[in-house]
């Protein structure tokens, strides 16, 4: 076994050698911080979004898929993280955000037990457990257990068409992809007449439906401040002009209108790189720069409030750790978390970087998960969003 | 009609034996122990559950005996109609309702479950298809066409007419099984041209012809379809460079369920199997419509030795390979648990119970996975009985208001993009496990729905015309109350609850001129009420 012995401080804390400690600052006042999943569909892959340049057998397993050491004459190389790890081309506009402590990475991480299953493992993942009698999401629990006075807010959002587990059973919920177009339409006799005639109706529906019908009035009370007087984003950020762009755009927006958002939650699809995966100028490279644009222009554009803001990039889990014969890669387990803030203990990479021999692989073949994601979400929850109450949010964990 | 299997009586040992004999076969008791596959298809019941432990089927009582379906039609329980019409259609018409009153449960199911019995509305469906072009086209035609022109094209056609047919067609019951295969062997069409071009064939001569047919026939035809061997990448998958994906999905999602009895070497040995499984297209090997068809090239399939689920293939094979891990999956107990609980899923309620499943498992497996056997099971009046309350899906929602009311569309009706705000586009849903079929993931979209009914009543959506003739009450007084109860019984079959009667009612006096009949802002509200909202 082979141990890159440039971790983080891990030694120093108390605990299990595989559990993190990011050291997120307290939250300086008695709110939440706004936290945000940004949830990388279909499996990315680790291995390019945080570079193992220092581990020479990646070289061997990566044939074709590798990206370059920062110390070679390649155009196209790794961007030097810590001697060790590395960032590909494509997440290069990170790197700021990595110098000034904002953004760490954690490594080998995933929900334990993964069966290389998208589905399983988005579910046990989005609902932080694996309990069958759980069905609402982690995040969803967290602000539930929030307990909130009655009163106009939109605590949790998610700009695209639909509720991701993550949210389910969350209190003031909405699904918004588009603040202007949020309305109700059609040219009414009396158009104000359909909201009481709503609230009325699904006061007695079944739970989930009258839930999602009081987020959605309670949204419309609030929809005319937050569609009024809006000048674009701040300090001149630019969003990529894609729905995960629009999305952090909206996510800033309604953060900045202080209506009382303490969650989001994005989709950022089509991770399923078995074939083509193209890590420096294919279909991955264009993903990974979507994503770096548009946390970097949510950074800009969220100014003072990054302080309050705490990020996590997120997928279901890393890729297999040889390349397959179609210039991609097959479902693996351990992958790799962003998590990015004012909060973030950054610029380090938190891993337990065992190394690529088949000897310490998990069934010989995939990264083995060292660090619970469950560890680093709960710390979060802890230290920036004023959650005392972790087993409720993730049962059973250790 | 076709009574007799109705109550057919099931032996119940065999399919249990079958169950035992899988775990022997493949070598691990606790790893094929059945399924109770989860709900919503995801929390681990199996081995890897970190906190739930394995959840052993519920054994089933040697003494039970099959219920046979006794209640003649006074016998049907309270709602009954509604609940059944609901779940077997996108919203029954008027002419459905009536024909299911004269037939009674048994004949109409017998009728619905034998499309080709039901004289269907091609006029009309013709009419609606005809300048959807592409359709009809030839994967060469669509190649030599303008490519912007017909890349775009494609997509909108088959979207509109998987909604024209929803709308359209008289074989409800068969529009809602080719719904429900499609997210069962779901492609995405923009994956690439090439499944894009496909995917007109794929549900014209894969899943539409097999709908009702023997589950093994509709998975070799999946399998053989030149559409999913390329989006599920086996189509690249070769003896020394081998993928995944495919092997893993169809024994995840298409066959027996989440570690239903198989192990990474499993998957390993399935997707060798398959490897030389491509499509092809030249002269010798066209099928008569220049469509691509499955072709088997042996210098890059595997042919050495491989063991699936404890099905032993021997070295030397070749396409038979791929056809016997089909056939053993077809054929396999967990394939029956998985398809089952899907179905009772789709059909009956968000969570099954484990004797519920095992009952409708048994008729899969005892029939050798006939589908309309299986459906009989699946909606038996014992099973609705103990159906929950649903949201309908966008689909379901939108087709429902539209064939219900009996709107007319032209050719500028973009129904597609409706479905699109909504987050439901038939072949867009990127990955192998199709549209979720859990309320909760669809219970965020309820703006876009009341918006829909709020523009589509006003006339202000572009190419649909409600007509006014569907929001009179003929025969009673303007009376609100009278007419809110027409249309309960019309639109709802009795379904609005007291409260949201109260509502309309008020809302006709306090708002709007008390005259209900004929009131199209009235109307609209009840587009937008729980119960119309739900099945």
């Amino acid at each position: 076994m082979r141990t890159a012995g440039r971790i983080c401080a891990l030694g120093a804390l108390s605990g299990p050698a595989w559990m993190p400690k990011m050291s997120f600052a307290d939250s300086h006042d008695s709110s939440s911080d706004l936290i945000i999943q940004i949830f990388l569909r279909g499996g990315a892959d680790g291995m390019t979004m945080c570079v193992p340049f220092g581990d020479t057998d990646y070289y061997t397993v990566r044939q074709s898929l590798a990206i370059a050491d920062p110390s070679s004459m390649s155009a196209n190389k790794a961007t030097d993280l810590d001697g060790f790890f590395g960032l590909p081309p494509a997440l290069v506009g990170l790197k700021p955000m990595w110098d000034a402590g904002e953004f760490a990475i954690v490594h080998n991480t995933g929900f334990p037990f993964i069966d290389r299953s998208h589905f399983n493992a988005m579910n046990l993942i989005e609902r932080g457990t694996g309990s069958p009698g759980i069905s609402t999401g982690w995040l969803g629990r967290h602000l539930l257990s929030r307990n909130l006075p009655a009163g106009d807010r939109i605590l949790a959002l998610a700009p695209q068409g639909n509720l991701p587990t993550t949210l389910f059973g969350a209190p003031q919920a909405v699904v918004m992809e588009d603040v202007d177009a949020f309305g109700l339409e059609g040219n009414w006799d009396f158009p104000a007449t359909r909201m009481p005639f709503l609230e009325s109706v699904y006061s007695n529906s079944v739970d989930v439906l009258k839930k999602s019908a009081e987020a959605t009035v309670g949204t419309l009370d609030l929809i005319g401040s937050l569609q009024s007087g809006y000048g674009g984003p701040a300090n001149g950020a630019v969003y990529p002009n894609h729905d995960f762009g629009r999305g952090m755009e909206t996510i800033a927006r309604v953060a900045k209108a202080d209506v009382g958002l303490e969650a989001a939650c994005i989709d950022l699809g089509n991770w399923d790189h078995h074939g083509n995966q193209g890590p420096i100028s294919g279909d991955m490279a264009s993903k990974m720069k979507t994503l770096a644009d548009g946390l970097v222009a949510f950074r800009d554009d969220m100014d003072a409030r990054f302080a309050n803001t705490t990020v996590v990039v997120i997928s279901e889990f890393g890729r297999r750790v040889e390349q397959n014969g179609s210039g991609g890669t097959d479902h693996g387990t351990a992958g790799t978390m962003f998590v990015l803030g004012g909060g973030v203990n950054g610029g380090q990479v938190y891993a337990d970087w065992v190394g690529l021999d088949p000897s310490v692989l998990e069934d010989g073949i995939d990264l083995p998960i060292t660090i619970d994601s469950r560890d680093v979400l709960g710390e979060i929850l802890q230290k920036r969003a004023g959650n005392t109450n972790l087993s409720t949010v993730f049962p059973g964990i250790r | 009609m076709k009574t007799q299997s109705i109550f057919k009586r099931m032996s119940r040992r065999n399919f249990m034996g079958a169950l035992g004999a899988g775990a022997v076969a493949a070598g691990c008791a606790t790893d094929v122990l059945p399924p109770v596959t989860p709900p919503d298809g995801g929390p681990p019941t199996g081995p890897t559950d970190p906190d739930g432990g394995v959840e052993p089927i519920a054994p089933v009582e040697p003494t039970e005996p099959t219920q046979p379906i006794e209640p003649t039609e006074p016998g049907l329980p309270v709602g009954f109609k509604a609940l059944f019409l609901n779940r077997t259609s996108f919203g029954a018409t008027a002419a459905e309702q009536a024909r299911f009153d004269e037939l009674g449960y048994e004949a109409y199911l017998e009728e619905q479950l034998n499309p080709g019995s039901i004289q269907e509305n091609d006029s009309e469906i013709n009419a609606l298809l005809a300048p959807l072009w592409t359709l009809t086209a030839t994967p060469t035609e669509l190649l030599q066409t303008n490519f912007a022109q017909a890349w775009n094209n494609v997509i909108t056609h088959l979207a509109k007419a998987r909604l024209i047919r929803a709308v359209k067609s008289r074989r409800q019951l068969n529009e809602r099984m080719v719904d429900f295969w499609l997210d069962h062997f779901n492609i995405q069409a923009a994956k690439t041209p090439f499944v894009r071009y496909q995917a007109i064939q794929y549900e014209r001569d894969v899943i539409r012809p097999f709908a009702f047919g023997k589950f093994r026939d509709l998975l070799h035809a999946v399998a053989k379809s030149p559409a999913m061997t390329v989006y599920l990448d086996n189509s690249s998958s070769t003896w020394n460079a081998l993928n995944e994906n495919y092997a893993r999905e169809l024994l995840e999602l298409h066959t027996v369920g989440l570690n239903q009895g198989y192990a990474l070497q499993d998957i390993v040995d399935v997707a060798r199997a398959f490897t030389g499984w491509r499509p092809v297209s030249n002269a010798t090997n066209e099928p008569p419509d220049g469509m691509f068809q499955l072709g088997f090239v042996s210098s890059l399939h595997d042919p050495n030795a491989k063991l699936v689920m404890g099905l032993p293939i021997p070295s030397g094979g070749g396409i038979e390979d791929g056809e016997a891990v089909l056939d053993h999956l077809a054929g396999h107990p967990n394939t029956a648990n998985h398809i089952a609980r899907r179905l009772l899923t789709y059909f009956v309620t968000d969570n099954p119970s484990t004797s519920m499943v095992s009952a409708v498992a048994e008729v899969f497996y005892e029939s050798d996975g006939d589908i309309q056997d299986t459906m009989r099971a699946v909606l038996s009046v014992e099973n609705l009985q103990q159906a929950t309350t649903q949201l309908k899906r966008p689909l379901h929602y939108v087709t429902g208001i539209l064939r219900q009311t009996a709107t007319t569309m032209d050719s500028n009706a973009a129904i597609d993009r409706v479905l699109d705000d909504m987050g439901h586009y038939p072949y867009a849903w990127i990955t192998p496990d199709g549209y979720p079929l859990d309320n909760r993931y669809w219970v965020g979209g309820m703006l876009e729905r009341w918006n829909f009914a709020y523009k589509l009543v006003k006339g202000e959506m572009v190419g649909f015309n409600l007509p006014l003739s569907a929001t009179l009450a003929p025969g009673v007084t303007t009376d609100p109350g009278q007419v809110v109860d027409y249309w309960n019984e019309r639109y709802l079959m009795g379904r609005m609850s007291s409260s949201e009667r109260t509502a309309l009612i008020d809302y006709s006096n306090n708002v709007r001129n008390g005259s209900a009949s004929g009131d199209a802002e009235l109307f609209g509200m009840m587009l937008t009420m729980p119960s119309y909202q739900t099945v």
